[in-house]
């Protein structure tokens, strides 16, 4: 490892300069990139332009097969699925980076913090997060999120509280690599104060593994607001949420395919674009760090 | 570390999500048809499968009795009529010898599957097992007594006209005392019916054989199989992939599907139950009567029954439909849809239009409606209330509970309104409209508190004149319409498929029993 690349300042521009190469050498980095920014653009634009409303009964126009009118079709209460479709991808979207979001803040100021402070404080809080990663997450976000009540909002709790183990984790490895480096050494002797270390020095240099993890999790999130949905535990009738509408139609299997297809396919082309998105990230960081990256 | 919790969570999502289909062939995998195997006896023409919803759970009639009962393992003292009438079961006859004491007639020259004759005195352990269990604590009855070698008798505390009907229920199945044991459990279902237990695989299957003296007509097939899955759409692909040769209770929109493919057939029938909304009469807004019937002027029934039902049903007026009993009243008032009624209804209870949601002395209109995803229509129907009632200006929220959730949470605090569905002739006797109106008994949690309904429940409860009954049950009927504290929206229709070559199949209203002792196979 050069001393360029644990130069702060140098970074981004090297950083991005690589990114680029990794996109334009590797195909399915574009396509991961292709599919996230058509998604983003989607759940920002798509319900502008749908003529319907995604709530909307339409009782004489139920069950109608995808036609020019409704690409998608329509379902058991007449509403327009390519619009419930659309805005389920906002919410989807929406919540998974929110509870990335938070996951990702409240994962690092922990691991930044064991890292640094070490002894008990450290001993303490890897604990915790041992006892939190040594739980299958899905079981316990249900439990949460089954004490909590159904809605939404609890199933955006439960998430959050369950994923940001990872990050401390990761975070904190990488502040323990740091923390005895020169230039964090010769800050500290320079007088600087603690405050300062961790975000001139520890922060910029955890940026980039995290961000790859935020970007793997986002999938799994997206993964994980749909089958607590599925189940009934998030949102609630008639919002348009992806996993709920793949349980609702999941009666008319037979009668009308497009109810589940179109749900179902939406959550594998989102999950599937975030985590080659998430890969190709990885890739583009330096050898040490991208064996480290193995790791996610 | 890291790498296990990323993996485990998408893993285990996408079994959720993506991988139901391997889900269910594997939930169906658990509990295969292995009767069919080498070494059995039995053709497989002779082997019946069915598969229905509800898992064995237990052996013992007072918890499952009613599963054992459908299924003609086990018998109870009456059964239910194809009219919803009770009718002769292992008693042949009975009578009210005074108004406390009730004499049953054994039926003669029955045994159970062990050999034990049925007799009075081999009768009376599992009657008073019955009796004395927590699920019957509603029936009250003193003493179960053996007045002759085929002749039993029952004493109540107080006159009791329902005991009869109490007397077709699963818990009152007779078994045989050798199937008792020391600290009186039930070791072993052995009963009187036309099939014999031969063993199950707690919570998933049963495997039953035809009794060869049974007293009865049948049964004409040799082997029967009982098969728990809860999910609709796995009993349906079940059946269609030839592991069941009768499913019950599958979607409405499936009847179509079904008669149209060859090789099967759908049976659809109406049962006693009714889907209805419950209001809370003890918060706001629906303390108010005109509130209540708002709801109803508001909520096209008929609509819900033509979209969601799949036309299959009709739209309920009382509790009970009167094409399946008599205890129908035909001249309650219904609530017609009439959405401007509703809204007058709504502004004289001094709620007022004020934007898209009215308001009263700046409480708006906001209700949430709880309901359940067990039975699969209730969230459709729910959405389609909440936009229904949108339409006078009404904020509606809905949300899917557990219905053992809204059970616990509507009874001990406040709700607003329940979408619940349930049969209203589970045994078949009126006394069933206490279960859900009397302000003492009820199990339904409207807090409806009404002293003339007591009275004509309880005088009903006494009398022995069927007219006088019937009088006092239309009454509460009538009260009950007015008042609304129960919304009566539709009723339920069954949908049973089979394959085709299934004959002498008759579906039963209240599905006490599915008479598979006169079902045979053609080929």
């Amino acid at each position: 490892m050069s001393a360029t690349q644990s130069d702060p300042q140098q970074r981004p521009a090297d950083s991005r300069s690589r990114l680029t190469d990794t996109i334009r050498s590797n195909r399915l980095a574009q396509v991961g990139v292709v599919v996230v920014l058509l998604l983003a653009v989607t759940a920002v634009f798509g319900p502008l332009v749908s003529p319907y409303d995604p709530v909307e009964q339409n009782l004489a126009h139920q069950l109608e097969p995808p036609s020019p009118s409704h690409p998608l079709g329509t379902d058991q209460l007449g509403r327009d699925v390519l619009t419930r479709l659309l805005y389920g991808a906002r919410l989807s979207l929406g919540i998974a980076v929110a509870v990335t979001g938070v996951r990702l803040v409240v994962g690092t100021a922990v691991g930044l913090v064991a890292g640094y402070a070490g002894g008990w404080v450290d001993e303490a809080l890897m604990r915790l997060v041992d006892t939190l990663l040594a739980f299958p997450g899905i079981v316990l976000a249900l439990v949460i999120a089954g004490v909590l009540g159904p809605s939404l909002v609890n199933v955006m709790l439960a998430l959050a509280v369950v994923g940001w183990a990872s990050y401390a984790r990761l975070v904190r490895s990488n502040v323990l690599a740091l923390r005895n480096r020169e230039f964090v050494t010769s800050a500290r002797l320079l007088g600087r104060s603690r405050t300062h270390v961790v975000v001139r020095h520890l922060i910029p240099n955890v940026v980039a593994p995290v961000v790859v993890l935020a970007t793997l999790d986002i999938g799994g999130v997206i993964l994980g607001t749909a089958g607590l949905s599925f189940i009934g535990l998030g949102a609630q009738p008639p919002t348009p949420e992806w996993g709920t509408m793949l349980a609702s139609g999941r009666t008319y299997l037979q009668q009308a395919w497009w109810l589940v297809n179109a749900p179902g396919v939406c959550i594998m082309i989102t999950v599937l674009g975030f985590n080659l998105l998430g890969d190709s990230l990885r890739d583009m960081l330096s050898p040490t760090q991208s064996a480290q990256m193995e790791q996610l | 570390m890291v790498d296990i919790t990323r993996r485990q969570t998408l893993f285990g999502l996408a079994t959720g999500v993506s991988g139901l289909g391997g889900y269910w062939a594997l939930g169906g995998d658990l509990a295969p048809g292995d009767d069919g195997a080498p070494g059995d006896d039995h053709a497989e023409s002779d082997t019946v499968t069915v598969g229905s919803p509800w898992t064995p759970d237990s052996l013992d009639p007072v918890v499952n009795g009613w599963l054992w009962r459908r299924i003609s393992v086990l018998e109870p003292l009456l059964t239910v009529d194809y009219d919803a009438t009770v009718a002769p079961g292992l008693a042949t006859d009975w009578r009210r010898v005074d108004d406390v004491t009730w004499e049953f007639d054994l039926r003669e020259g029955v045994t159970f599957h062990d050999g034990t004759d049925l007799t009075a005195n081999t009768a009376l352990p599992s009657l008073r097992r019955a009796f004395e269990s927590n699920s019957m604590a509603s029936v009250p009855v003193e003493s179960v007594e053996a007045a002759d070698d085929q002749r039993v008798v029952i004493r109540t505390d107080t006159p009791f006209s329902p005991l009869p009907a109490h007397c077709t229920r699963g818990q009152t199945c007779l078994i045989s005392p050798t199937a008792i044991t020391d600290d009186g459990s039930v070791s072993e279902p052995i009963g009187t019916g036309p099939f014999q237990f031969e063993r199950w695989q707690q919570g998933s299957s049963i495997t039953a054989t035809a009794t060869a003296d049974y007293h009865g007509s049948g049964p004409r097939v040799e082997t029967l199989v009982y098969e728990g899955i809860t999910d609709d759409q796995t009993r349906r692909l079940k059946l269609e992939s030839d592991e069941l040769d009768m499913a019950r209770i599958l979607p409405n929109e499936t009847a179509d599907t079904l008669e149209s493919r060859d090789g099967l057939s759908a049976h659809t029938y109406e049962i006693p139950r009714a889907r209805y909304l419950v209001f809370d009469l003890d918060s706001s807004p629906f303390s108010d009567r005109r509130v209540r019937s708002a709801v109803m002027h508001a909520v096209d029934r008929d609509a819900i029954v033509e979209n969601i039902l799949s036309g299959l049903g009709s739209a309920a007026v009382g509790p009970f439909p009167s094409n399946i009993t008599d205890w129908a009243v035909d001249d309650l008032e219904p609530y017609e849809y009439n959405p401007d009624r509703a809204r007058s209804l709504l502004s004289e209870a001094g709620w007022e239009q004020d934007g898209e949601t009215r308001t009263r002395d700046g409480e708006s209109l906001s209700v949430s409606i709880w309901t359940y995803n067990t039975r699969p229509k209730l969230p459709t129907i729910a959405q389609v209330i909440q936009r229904q009632l949108q339409e006078v200006g009404f904020d509606v929220e809905v949300t899917l509970m557990e219905s053992a959730t809204i059970k616990e949470q509507a009874k001990s605090g406040s709700f607003d309104a329940v979408l619940w569905s349930s049969s209203v002739l589970w045994y078949p006797d009126p006394d069933r409209l206490s279960d859900f109106v009397h302000s003492e008994t009820a199990t339904m949690f409207s807090g409806f508190e009404n002293e003339t309904v007591d009275r004509l429940l309880e005088e009903a409860r006494r009398t022995s004149d069927r007219d006088e009954r019937f009088e006092r049950y239309a009454e509460v009927q009538r009260i009950v319409q007015r008042e609304v504290p129960i919304g009566w929206l539709t009723y339920y229709t069954n949908v049973v498929g089979t394959r085709a070559d299934i004959d002498g199949y008759r579906p039963h209203p209240t599905e006490s029993c599915y008479h598979l002792e006169n079902i045979t196979r053609q080929r």
